[in-house]
């Protein structure tokens, strides 16, 4: 059951785009002359805005007629606006994509409010990567392993109810009882991202690898982050970088678990002693260094 | 997604590209939705209504 648990919470971590309705065929020169919208919940420069301005600039060859591309940024209420707006205002007929929040796929499926329409009734045409999350501090923190998290509050910062900033460390607390405090109301992940480096917040907790990376990339090379704890279906290609830990029941192939060797102060063994239901993860979360490469 | 130019500018600015294609992320989407109940019970219990 916990392995299903943690796959639902991995599963909606990858970067998905949808069109706002299904695709009819369409004639050679429909797009001919017109310019195809890419919607996104972030603001600019942040991680998933990043990846459309990328496309926006390479997509255009592919397509019959050659059109055009604009990025808009739609940020608010944990990307509800903009996928609202993508099923209720925006044009349906091909000029409109987005790219959806990967929280919002466990509030549909978790019955949360503020979705507009079902996730599924969407033309889903593509997924640029598959990122494991990741949840850092910054490093004048005092919290710089998922042991402090557990001894500490740890102040992170989270833009609306159904995005993954929420999300991941809401679960965490649950399953690890760690002591995130999630201090929403942030616009995306760039204002998040200040907020921690000025030492408002301890940290970013649940950002894609792939985000950090894109955006924080030479904070990261510097030694600035400290990367406490990972999610995802599978370890991720860069755990060797940052040494952190998966919790993801497939993260670590099951003939290695055994050698798995805890090396956590004794006050976060003992609180997860008393979760008997969570040992196992936590025994892969210690797991040497080595084993995660 | 295998556009030579894309890929070379994707890995100048440090974004990792590992596509999925549209039928695929749609069974994702539609696997993900179809989430058992006990297990949407345990989320649930786990989140709290924070997602509300």
């Amino acid at each position: 059951m916990l392995e299903s648990l943690l796959l639902l919470s991995a599963m909606f971590l990858a970067v998905f785009i949808s069109i706002a309705a299904p695709c009819q065929a369409i004639a050679q020169d429909f797009y001919a002359g017109k310019t195809i919208s890419l919607s996104t919940h972030s603001t600019a420069g942040a991680g998933y805005d990043a990846y459309l301005r990328l496309l926006s600039r390479h997509m255009g060859k592919y397509i019959a007629g050659r059109p055009g591309f604009v990025v808009i940024n739609q940020p608010g209420a944990g990307g509800l606006l903009a996928v609202n707006y993508a099923a209720r205002v925006a044009p349906q007929d091909g000029t409109f994509l987005t790219i959806v929040s990967q929280g919002l796929l466990v509030l549909e499926a978790t019955g949360g409010r503020g979705l507009q329409t079902s996730l599924g009734s969407f033309k889903w045409v593509g997924n640029f990567s598959q990122s494991n999350n990741v949840t850092v501090t910054w490093g004048a923190s005092k919290v710089k392993y998922l042991q402090d998290a557990i001894v500490r509050d740890v102040t992170v910062g989270a833009t609306g109810a159904g995005s993954a900033t929420v999300v991941g460390p809401t679960l965490y607390n649950a399953l690890l009882g760690t002591r995130f405090k999630i201090i929403q109301g942030y616009n995306g992940s760039g204002q998040i991202n200040l907020a921690m480096q000025r030492g408002e917040l301890d940290g970013h907790a649940n950002s894609t690898w792939t985000s950090i990376k894109t955006t924080l990339n030479n904070e990261f090379r510097a030694g600035h982050l400290n990367v406490l704890i990972q999610m995802g279906c599978a370890r991720s290609r860069n755990c060797r970088m940052f040494r952190c830990c998966p919790i993801s029941s497939s993260a670590i192939p099951e003939k290695k678990r055994s050698r798995t060797s805890c090396r956590s102060p004794s006050r976060w063994r003992g609180r997860l002693r008393r979760r008997p239901a969570f040992r196992r993860v936590a025994s892969r979360c210690c797991a040497a260094p080595s084993m995660l490469r | 997604m295998k556009d030579p130019e894309f890929l070379a500018e994707a890995q100048k600015m440090n974004s990792d590209i590992d596509p999925m294609t549209g039928a695929e992320t749609q069974n994702a989407i539609a696997r993900i939705l179809g989430t058992p109940k006990e297990v949407l019970a345990q989320v649930q219990a786990a989140l709290g209504g924070s997602l509300n």
